[in-house]
């Protein structure tokens, strides 16, 4: 164990640090590999902004000032069009299985990876931080309900909110509580009901919109090219197989605390789960899919390929 | 020389002027969206995108002219001796330092707008408008701070050897 | 490199730049640009500019300029010399009345702008001559300004609180609330300070001979609304759920010029002065950011942070006096550099071990802001001790030292009993924002 590391990165996260699942997830990834290549692959765990802002993550990947990121595929989806199908698109996948045989065996991932690749950044792949739930001041259970409903989003699902009747709006995260609390925003979401509690969204919102409107949205772990090509197929194979596990893990504990939440939401904070008729999520789709194919049409190359392949899904899996 | 030197004073100071009136478009795109969201419930999506655009330029472009009206704030314990060479030098000091980051800032900046037109690179938020003028805006922004700390650079060095050759100092306070 | 030598050789080149009289926003640039290059060559500027974009990207700190611009048009309008008015009539035969009124304007007239400048500068030059005339004792009316004037970043709407959510991640919102519970605090008892000082020493402030009549007072009322509704609109707008910060600022600048121009004041000149100035005062405050972003982003990505942290953790002082080291710490950063480049540098160390440590983050973060605002009056760099030496030119830059002392001590004071007490600002926010 006291092996000198032939090999140490420096990997930047987008999670805050002091949140438990910077510690249970981000860093234990990092101990992970070391175990796992013996000491000889050391990854020194950075926080947001620790070398570079986090919007400039990918460049500073790209360039070498970060070996490796841990990070959120939609900041890049102004350079990277494709990028945001890694993040996932609302009414897709409902399964940790579903999202990971789309990008594995149905070779999404392969198609992401070469775009990546053109801005000289190997795509290890996702991790998923569980479903995307809404936190709500209104009970909204249909489709009408929708008509106006001011949800701050970002990035296409805000498109597809825009489909739906909805009006997206985009405040700054830092003025989100106040946003909810004073009424900028009737509803919000930043990724799953654990992730929203870390904002406290709990305390200035009324109601939870159940399903998830989407199953998992996934993260990312980007490398920069020559250090990826540095590394032998042992070690290769080992960051391959620990992101794999890492996503399993960061799943079920996401989804586990976001569980435990709602019943605190409910029992502690007087909440309700509101449960959306199910033509909402039958809307959500048909506009997700409407989404993705205009921006397949603007990035034929790569968008367009993983559009094919998401639709071949939705219809293998009797969604549309 | 000195008349070049003055020259670049007058358009950095102009174009400053210029600049600092995009406050006033700022408070009017922001007073709009705010209008809109709650008097016809109809928040935009450029609201917010554009606030940060004009916002952004503004920042960055208004650095030339506060570096003219004194107003990158010094410690001035050893400031405004009885010494005019001495003085002079504090002030090569300080200029030459801000040549460092600008250069700096200059080398990376050119890359950072270039990629930026390159990739047509868009926002990531719903508005997805081109990132470029931004970027451009960073470039000039800090190009216009070197060539302004240049030119204090320049002044310093005859300051300190001919103090006579200088004009007699700016200085305000301003709430 | 090592992180002992990282630290020292950041750190040290940084104060022996501003000591020399650089500039803090081109000496925290500078620096960072050369220690990049020992540590990664070239190829290590990259997060140079990208501190750049991040700044300018930024909504939350757009707010910085339009609440600089509520206070320059401010204290270019009448509306603050007639606001002034009315604190004059109403203050009365009391000894001490004018001093007692001029710290309420002052607290006014920081909940309009968001900076000191307005606040100390407008006090002391629309208030300094009445309370000369009437043979008020000079030290104590300018120490009075000066801790006075530093309301203005503790009272909404504030460019500090703004960056230090910027850089925490907290509420601006809630930090808003904090801020306004300790500054309602802190005026009570510099307003208390004030009274009994003039009550022990009547000849240092006396009481005017004749006070004004009924009609007089009632009448200077009518200079009250402009201000009210301003604030009523800027803080309203936040607390009660219409805008952000970002949009408040916004608001309360368009309130600013319509209450101004209803006056007629609105000339062409007024325009350019206004803009102009914002433009160079937002300059300043702003590039500090510029250079602050790309020092700390050095500096952390060299390991720096998390050396710092470690270094902290194993002094090995138990939670609370860890606590009350950090805010120690900023205190004495407070003597030489300014707040805004306290907050980017010293929260990012600061944050994270607060939060692990189990402490409430808001409370920590309003004790530390307190303690900036302190920044602004110990010497030898403080900006109202600058302000209060152009206001005054013939007082040596001593005596003003001296004025300010008991302020300083009174404010300590307060911050102490906030960190030994933190259900006073958690209870007095959460009643607040209760409502
Ligand atoms: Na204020
Ligand atoms: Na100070």
């Amino acid at each position: 164990q006291d092996k000198k590391p032939r090999f140490r990165w420096r990997m930047q996260t987008h999670w805050p640090q002091g949140t438990w699942y910077y510690d249970a997830i981000f860093k234990k990834m990092a101990e992970e590999i070391k175990a796992a290549t013996d000491g000889e692959l050391e990854i020194e765990v950075h926080h947001p902004g620790s070398v570079v802002r986090t919007g400039d993550v990918l460049r500073a990947v790209q360039r070498g000032n970060l070996d490796s990121a841990f990070t959120w595929p939609a900041y890049w989806i102004g350079q990277i069009p494709v990028a945001g199908h890694l993040n996932g698109n609302l009414g897709t996948w409902d399964s940790h299985e579903e999202m990971h045989f789309f990008m594995y065996d149905m070779g999404a991932l392969d198609v992401i990876r070469e775009a990546y690749a053109e801005r000289g950044v190997y795509q290890l792949g996702p991790y998923s931080a569980a479903g995307l739930a809404v936190f709500s001041k209104k009970p909204v259970k249909t489709v009408e309900d929708f008509k106006g409903f001011k949800i701050r989003s970002t990035g296409t699902p805000a498109k597809v909110f825009e489909k739906l009747g909805a009006a997206p709006v985009a405040i700054s995260g830092e003025e989100l509580y106040q946003g909810l609390q004073t009424g900028v925003v009737d509803g919000v979401h930043w990724g799953g009901v654990a992730a929203g509690w870390g904002m406290s969204f709990q305390e200035v919102t009324s109601y939870i919109l159940r399903p998830n409107f989407l199953g998992h949205t996934n993260s990312e772990v980007i490398i920069n090219m020559k250090k990826w090509n540095e590394l032998g197929s042992d070690h290769k194979q080992i960051l391959d197989s620990v992101l794999r596990a890492t996503s399993i893990n960061s799943s079920a504990l996401f989804t586990y605390n976001d569980h435990k939440l709602m019943q605190s939401f409910v029992k502690d904070f007087k909440g309700q789960l509101v449960q959306m008729d199910p033509t909402v999520m039958q809307q959500v789709r048909k506009y997700s899919m409407e989404v993705v194919e205009e921006d397949a049409k603007r990035d034929p190359k790569y968008s367009g390929k993983v559009a094919g392949l998401l639709k071949e899904f939705m219809g293998l899996t009797g969604k549309m | 020389m000195m008349k070049l030197l003055a020259a670049v004073d007058r358009f950095s100071l102009a174009f400053g002027k210029l600049v600092s009136y995009l406050v006033w478009i700022g408070i009017v795109i922001v007073v709009l969206e705010v209008v809109l969201r709650y008097v016809f419930n109809a928040p935009t999506v450029w609201g917010p995108g554009y606030t940060q655009r004009i916002f952004g330029a503004y920042f960055v472009l208004i650095g030339a002219y506060t570096l003219l009206q004194g107003g990158h704030v010094r410690v001035d314990l050893l400031l405004n001796t009885r010494s005019p060479r001495w003085n002079a030098f504090l002030d090569f000091l300080n200029y030459a330092v801000l040549m460092v980051w600008m250069l700096a800032l200059v080398y990376e900046g050119w890359s950072y707008f270039q990629e930026s037109w390159e990739f047509s690179e868009v926002d990531d938020s719903a508005l997805g408008h081109p990132l470029w003028p931004v970027k451009l805006a960073l470039l000039l922004g800090v190009t216009g701070m070197l060539v302004q700390g240049a030119v204090e650079l320049l002044r310093s060095l005859v300051g300190m050897v001919d103090p006579a050759a200088l004009p007699p100092k700016r200085q305000e306070v301003q709430p | 490199m090592s992180p002992e030598l990282l630290t020292m050789g950041m750190f040290g080149t940084l104060v022996a730049l501003i000591m020399l009289g650089v500039s803090l926003s081109y000496a925290l640039g500078g620096v960072a640009v050369v220690f990049t290059l020992i540590l990664h060559g070239p190829d290590g500027l990259f997060p140079m500019v990208a501190a750049v974009f991040e700044t300018m990207w930024s909504i939350l700190l757009a707010a910085i300029p339009l609440f600089v611009f509520m206070g320059v048009a401010l204290a270019r309008s009448q509306v603050s010399r007639d606001l002034y008015q009315a604190f004059y009539v109403w203050s009365g035969r009391v000894n001490g009345g004018l001093l007692l009124g001029t710290t309420g304007f002052a607290a006014v007239l920081s909940a309009m702008t968001g900076s000191c400048a307005a606040s100390t500068l407008t006090t002391g030059m629309v208030g300094m001559p009445s309370m000369e005339k009437r043979g008020y004792n000079r030290q104590f009316v300018l120490g009075t300004i000066g801790a006075a004037g530093t309301l203005g970043i503790l009272i909404p709407p504030s460019i500090t609180l703004i960056v230090i959510g910027m850089t925490t991640g907290l509420s601006v919102g809630k930090l808003f609330m904090g801020g306004l519970v300790s500054g309602l605090i802190i005026l009570a008892v510099i307003l208390a300070y004030v009274a009994l000082r003039a009550r022990l020493d009547p000849s240092s402030a006396p009481g005017a001979p004749v006070g004004a009549t009924w009609k007089e007072k009632v009448l200077a009322l009518k200079a009250v609304i402009p201000p009210l509704g301003i604030i009523v609109v800027v803080l309203a707008s936040i607390f009660l759920g219409l805008a952000t910060p970002t949009e408040a600022s916004a608001v309360g600048a368009l309130a600013v010029t319509v209450a101004i121009a209803a006056r007629g004041e609105v000339t062409r000149e007024f325009i350019r002065d206004v803009t102009y100035t914002t433009a160079s005062t937002t300059g300043m405050a702003i590039w500090i950011v510029f250079g602050a972003t790309a020092f700390v982003s050095v500096y952390s990505g060299a390991g720096g942070i998390k050396f710092m942290q470690d270094f902290l953790f194993a002094l090995d002082l138990g939670p609370w006096a860890l606590i009350v080291f950090m805010q120690l710490i900023a205190l004495v950063l407070g003597m030489f550099l300014d707040p805004i480049g306290i907050i980017l540098m010293a929260l990012p160390v600061f944050y994270p071990m607060v939060v692990k440590l189990g402490f409430d983050p808001l409370w920590f973060c309003v004790i530390f802001q307190v303690n900036l605002c302190i920044g602004y009056i110990t010497p030898p760099f403080g900006y109202n001790i600058f302000y209060l030496k152009s206001l005054s030119p013939e007082t040596s830059i001593y005596t003003i030292y001296r004025s300010l002392f008991p302020f300083v001590f009174l404010m300590l004071a307060c911050g102490a009993v906030f960190l030994a007490f933190p259900s006073i600002l958690t209870q007095g926010v959460a009643f607040m924002m209760g409502g």
